[in-house]
């Protein structure tokens, strides 16, 4: 005999209700707005879960051993379950179940589902039943995964279908405890789930969990690993390299990293610079390098060590001190370059001074001179140097130049290591302003040039036409908007570019039919306030964890995707999709 | 029951022949181009945000009619007409 408690805590009860909450990283809406503590128990269970169920309360009387994780324990006397109950499998209570793994569970409709997992999986991984749910889960979960690229193979749509109308086009549920599939649009699974009281179903597309009880994806941290290493596994098959998990350390290895490394303090990286006089035009590349996925893997992953660095006025060796302070120091008040000051200053002469200067012509410099004083680069051929610089921003563009004449093409590649865009189309609306894939079309749109030139294959002079195509993209894509016009007056272009989050290059490329998309991510934009010859920059970078930020010198302020979409953009970093 | 049949068959010959891949790549690149997936992914932000006790099924009801909105009018005219060029092109 046994009984089941579904208790309640007076509202009052709230900070109670925090140290509840079992969940780690419970988002603060959820944890402030939770006003019930629930107690789930239940008597002891037979290996496969099942209780003998007996649904009448007792008020005031306790249940035996069987706590849900993390829960108080105290029941208050007017615990009721949720309706009458006389152990039939279809009492009031929706989701109890008669004989199966959750069976003896009442649940309130009314209770707060968590951020993390629910009360229901929770209860489920610290049942006797965990291993046999753990087992199905993963064998669910390879068949969902598996499946879904197999894009054009019926078999594979109709292992996922619904089995109550057959239907192949459509969201689908993997019952956890049973063979069941259901659909989701016409709630076929939703019906499975209440008649029989199964209530775990997996979405038959992504493997995630969702919970019929709550009416909602819940993400356990266990199954979520599973999931997840089904994932990477899969991915790795796809790129073809071994797959190497978390590689394991020996113990006597673990104790040595443990006691020599240094936790990175939270927000690591997130730091402005101080202007020491107009050097804003530093600070704001160098944020876009901090910034630089690529960049700065490869510089905290040691591969310039300015300790052993022999050079002299090595400018490698003040980035990789400014990546080591900005990921290991916990201080967040801006960071005085002077070091790369006077470094930049002896290495170029016309950057000495306190003068403004362009961001642009920086950012060529300082990729310059990582490539320079890079161990890894190669002294010959710029397009497949191994450096760092040049693995992340090098690509090839190509110019074909045709005679109208003999139609003779000529080839010319070069590398190509940013985009300059001319941002009106001189031939149509001079006035207007084009929005960044407009620049890009017409930087790779033919052109007829007015110079005459000597085709060299049919020997005569004629206006021929070149076009321009990116051959081979970079992994960065670093794009200059040209917005100061050097004509008759010198003039700055301050109209607002529109410009996308995701950019799709492949129509630029020069096998631009190719079926394959080349998706870019946005991570960095610099701007420019002012006039041309005196301004200020100030940059907008996307961190780790997607989040955007404003840097104004020493400033650093939390932005917003919105906010950052309506900038006047003059620098623009996108990064490729798979590495964003 | 004819139709059920009807449409088993249609939605075989779409998933073998690869019209189903294609269709589908079509509209997302064609969603990712327009911005689609940006107004939405703000959207559901903020719908999130503004959710006391966060859940999916609100999130969609909240979400979804004005996502379909979203949806540029020339992408579900030309996706209309590339499914009747396909059906026209199985039935006989």
């Amino acid at each position: 005999m046994s009984t089941v408690i579904v208790s309640r805590a007076p509202p009052s009860n709230n900070a109670n209700n925090k140290r509840a909450s079992p969940s780690p990283r419970s988002s603060a809406s959820l944890s402030s707005s939770s006003k019930r503590k629930l107690s789930v128990s239940g008597g002891p269970s037979d290996p496969l879960g099942n209780r003998a169920v007996a649904r009448k309360t007792v008020p005031g009387e306790a249940s035996s051993a069987h706590e849900s994780h993390g829960f108080s324990s105290t029941m208050k006397s007017n615990g009721t379950t949720n309706g009458d109950s006389t152990g039939s499998p279809k009492s009031n209570a929706k989701f109890s179940s008669g004989g199966g793994i959750m069976s003896g569970i009442n649940v309130d409709r009314g209770l707060v589902p968590q951020a993390i997992g629910c009360v229901h999986v929770k209860q489920l991984l610290s049942s006797p039943s965990q291993e046999l749910a753990l087992k199905s889960y993963r064998q669910a979960v390879r068949v969902a995964l598996e499946l879904r690229d197999r894009t054009t193979d019926i078999s594979a749509f109709q292992v996922r279908r619904c089995r109550t109308c057959n239907e192949l086009l459509t969201t689908t549920f993997m019952c956890l405890q049973c063979p069941s599939v259901g659909c989701k649009k016409s709630k076929h699974a939703e019906a499975h789930s209440r008649d029989v009281g199964h209530i775990f179903g997996i979405d038959s597309r992504s493997g995630n969990i969702y919970c019929f009880a709550c009416k909602d994806y819940v993400y356990n941290y266990t199954l979520e690993k599973i999931r997840g290493e089904k994932e990477d596994l899969l991915e790795a098959k796809k790129l073809k390299k071994r797959h190497q998990m978390t590689s394991e350390l020996s113990l006597d290895d673990k104790q040595l990293v443990e006691q020599n490394s240094k936790a990175p303090p939270c927000q690591a990286g997130l730091r402005g610079f101080q202007n020491m006089g107009s050097t804003c035009f530093m600070s704001v590349i160098l944020q876009s390098l901090i910034h630089n996925p690529i960049i700065r893997n490869d510089f905290l992953s040691g591969s310039h060590d300015s300790k052993r660095c022999q050079r002299e006025n090595c400018l490698g060796c003040r980035i990789d001190e400014i990546f080591t302070e900005f990921f290991t120091s916990p201080t967040t008040t801006g960071y005085g370059p002077a070091l790369l000051l006077t470094t930049s200053w002896k290495t170029r002469r016309s950057l000495a001074g306190y003068s403004e200067q362009d961001a642009h012509e920086f950012l060529q410099f300082i990729l310059d001179q990582l490539h320079a004083t890079s161990d890894a680069k190669s002294s010959s051929d710029v397009d497949y140097c191994g450096c760092i610089v040049h693995r992340a921003f090098c690509g090839q563009l190509q110019s074909d130049i045709v005679c109208p004449n003999c139609r003779n093409v000529t080839v010319t590649i070069d590398p190509l290591m940013d985009l300059s865009l001319e941002l009106r189309d001189r031939k149509s609306d001079a006035s207007r302003i084009l929005s960044l894939q407009q620049c890009l079309e017409k930087f790779t749109s033919p052109e007829k040039l007015e110079t005459k030139y000597m085709c060299s294959f049919c020997s005569t002079r004629q206006e021929v036409t070149k076009q321009l195509t990116i051959k081979r993209l970079p992994l960065v894509l670093s794009i200059q908007l040209k917005r100061f016009e050097h004509a008759l007056k010198s003039n700055k272009i301050d109209d607002h570019v529109p410009f996308p989050m995701q950019l799709d290059m492949t129509p630029y490329t020069t096998n631009s039919r190719s079926k394959k998309r080349y998706v870019y991510e946005l991570f960095g934009v610099v701007c420019h306030q002012g006039k041309i010859n005196t301004g200020h920059y100030t940059c907008s970078m996307k961190n780790r964890e997607g989040l955007w930020f404003n840097f104004d010198d020493a400033m650093v302020t939390l932005s917003s995707e919105k906010q950052v979409l309506k900038s006047r953009a003059y620098l623009l970093f996108y990064i490729i999709k798979e590495l964003s | 029951m004819a139709d059920a049949q009807i449409k088993a068959k249609v939605n075989q010959k779409l998933i073998e022949s690869g019209e189903y891949e294609r269709l589908s790549q079509y509209l997302r690149q064609k969603l990712i181009e327009n911005g689609w997936y940006e107004q939405v992914t703000e959207l559901a932000s903020d719908t999130l945000r503004a959710q006391e006790n966060p859940n999916f099924e609100k999130l969609v009801d909240l979400v979804e009619p004005e996502a379909l909105a979203l949806v540029p009018e020339f992408v579900k005219v030309e996706l209309l007409s590339m499914i009747k060029r396909f059906l026209e092109g199985i039935v006989d």
